[in-house]
């Protein structure tokens, strides 16, 4: 493979962000891992399309490839649960309890359907509009409210109680 | 109580918090390198795949006289024991229950690129169909020669026909005719190739969407309604290939057609169709089975590899007639 040397610094200074991203997307480190490599690989492949933007369109291929894969997952008998410790995030010396409370969002994240997560992912971790993330996932901006709105009313029912999650920030008080 | 909105950016902070420290391997770029090798292979490999598959559905279309007895297994897995009437599967369903899961998995149809081959006597069609951008495309292939012997010739110019039908030999199979086609019935764009004559077209069709006279069994509305209207039976488990699935048979509302579907008994998908118009007899002679047409179907993830497929592109070197 021959690699273009502005495709090797897009890696370097993109890959994180979008493995952080694919992270959120399939709750799961190895797919995630999995999914980004994949992703940059068409990348690579059409990056005369792609070099304008190539965050932008990895990140599209990344949202397509997180999609497909749940419908993979629906084909075949469920995944056995991997142990707690087995892909937890590096550089973590604490304890498990520790592991697992910084988890928790991750861990409410993954339980929603592909759709809903993919939006809250989009719109509040990526901070990009309602326009932006209509566009990108292909929907009108209507849908993505209503996903949008979904998904919080969910997330609120599994975090209830959760630290303060439901705080009022004192600028807003 | 926040809003929905403060509450959103609340996530995203924690979101942000939680995986501040996954990174991206650093020798990720060589990763990409070695995958890349793989893939060139696999690519080289996948090669042989397509033969191999054809021999698969020949197979199961060999034991299209038969639809109701057990599926031949393809060759390269003759020596497993999936020749058996029952699946291995343990659950039992009843066919509500299927029917119920049919419609329901029918209804992400769109989130697949939908292979499906229909094969007959002397060819067969493959169609690829894309339903989230209402598109397909279908290649028509034929055993039959390109111009049948319709009669002789004679000195002063006037044919003789002969006495009885033309004695066709049948070739090679080979590819007839392709067409593109997109946009909904009311409004289509099609594109068509002959292969055979090495020209191409493009045309538009505006017409209302025909009543089938037998239902799309990929349809979910479709088939719900069929289903409604006639009569939907589980004739049992049975292997089609090496895939386990619940084979259904569906009779029209006037028993005006025969549907013998077999779906995948993971995903619910269909697998195999055969169907068949009523021909008019008593008992047997009602639904012959030779009369049957078979469908094998693949559903495929809406992959750039897979969407290419609905692509058709003439030949630099075919003459444009339209």
């Amino acid at each position: 493979m021959r690699v273009d040397p502005s495709f090797e610094t897009f890696v370097e200074n993109s890959s994180t962000a979008l493995l952080r991203t694919a992270y959120l997307l399939t709750g799961d480190r190895g797919h995630a891992e999995d999914l980004l490599q994949t992703a940059l690989l068409r990348t690579a492949r059409h990056w005369s399309r792609a070099r304008d933007s190539p965050a932008a369109y990895a990140r599209a291929v990344l949202l397509n490839l997180s999609r497909d894969r749940i419908r993979t997952l629906f084909r075949r008998p469920k995944e056995a649960p991997m142990p707690p410790d087995v892909d937890a995030i590096h550089a973590v010396d604490a304890g498990y309890e520790q592991i697992a409370e910084r988890r928790v969002m991750l861990h409410a994240l993954a339980r929603l359907p592909i759709r809903q997560r993919q939006v809250i992912v989009l719109r509040f971790y990526e901070d990009m509009t309602v326009e932006q993330t209509a566009e990108l996932l292909g929907f009108t901006p209507g849908t993505v409210k209503s996903h949008t709105s979904r998904a919080l009313a969910r997330l609120r029912e599994l975090l209830a109680g959760h630290d303060s999650m439901e705080e009022v920030p004192r600028a807003h008080r | 109580m926040l809003t929905d909105e403060q509450y959103g950016r609340r996530i995203g902070d924690r979101l942000r918090h939680e995986i501040e420290d996954v990174h991206a391997s650093p020798d990720l770029v060589r990763r990409l390198r070695r995958r890349q090798v793989k893939r060139t292979w696999a690519i080289t490999s996948a090669i042989a795949t397509p033969v191999a598959a054809a021999a698969v559905i020949a197979v199961v279309v060999s034991s299209q006289s038969t639809p109701t007895q057990p599926i031949a297994a393809p060759p390269a897995t003759s020596a497993a024991p999936n020749t058996s009437t029952s699946s291995a599967a343990p659950q039992i369903h009843n066919v509500a229950y299927i029917q119920a899961e049919t419609v329901k998995a029918l209804g992400q149809a769109s989130q697949y690129v939908i292979y499906s081959k229909d094969t007959y006597n002397t060819g067969y069609y493959e169609t690829w169909t894309d339903k989230a951008t209402l598109r397909y495309r279908n290649d028509g292939y034929t055993q039959l020669p390109p111009s049948p012997p319709m009669g002789k010739r004679n000195a002063d110019g006037s044919v003789s026909l002969p006495a009885g039908p033309p004695k066709v030999e049948l070739g090679p199979m080979r590819r007839q005719q392709s067409n593109a086609v997109k946009g909904p019935w009311e409004n289509q764009e099609i594109t068509t190739i002959d292969w055979e004559n090495k020209w191409w077209s493009t045309h538009h069709m505006s017409e209302p969407k025909p009543n089938f006279e037998i239902p799309d069994p990929t349809d979910p509305e479709g088939l719900r309604k069929a289903v409604a209207d006639g009569k939907l039976e589980l004739v049992g488990q049975e292997k089609v290939g090496t895939i386990d699935t619940h084979h259904l048979r569906l009779i029209g509302p006037k028993r005006e057609y025969k549907i013998e579907l077999w779906v995948d008994a993971t995903t619910y998908l269909p697998v195999k169709e055969s169907a068949i118009k009523n021909h008019g007899g008593q008992g047997d002679q009602e639904f012959p089975e030779s009369g049957g047409e078979a469908i094998t179907y693949a559903w495929l993830p809406r992959t750039e590899e897979n969407l290419a497929k609905l692509t058709l592109t003439p030949p630099a070197d075919f003459k444009q007639i339209k």
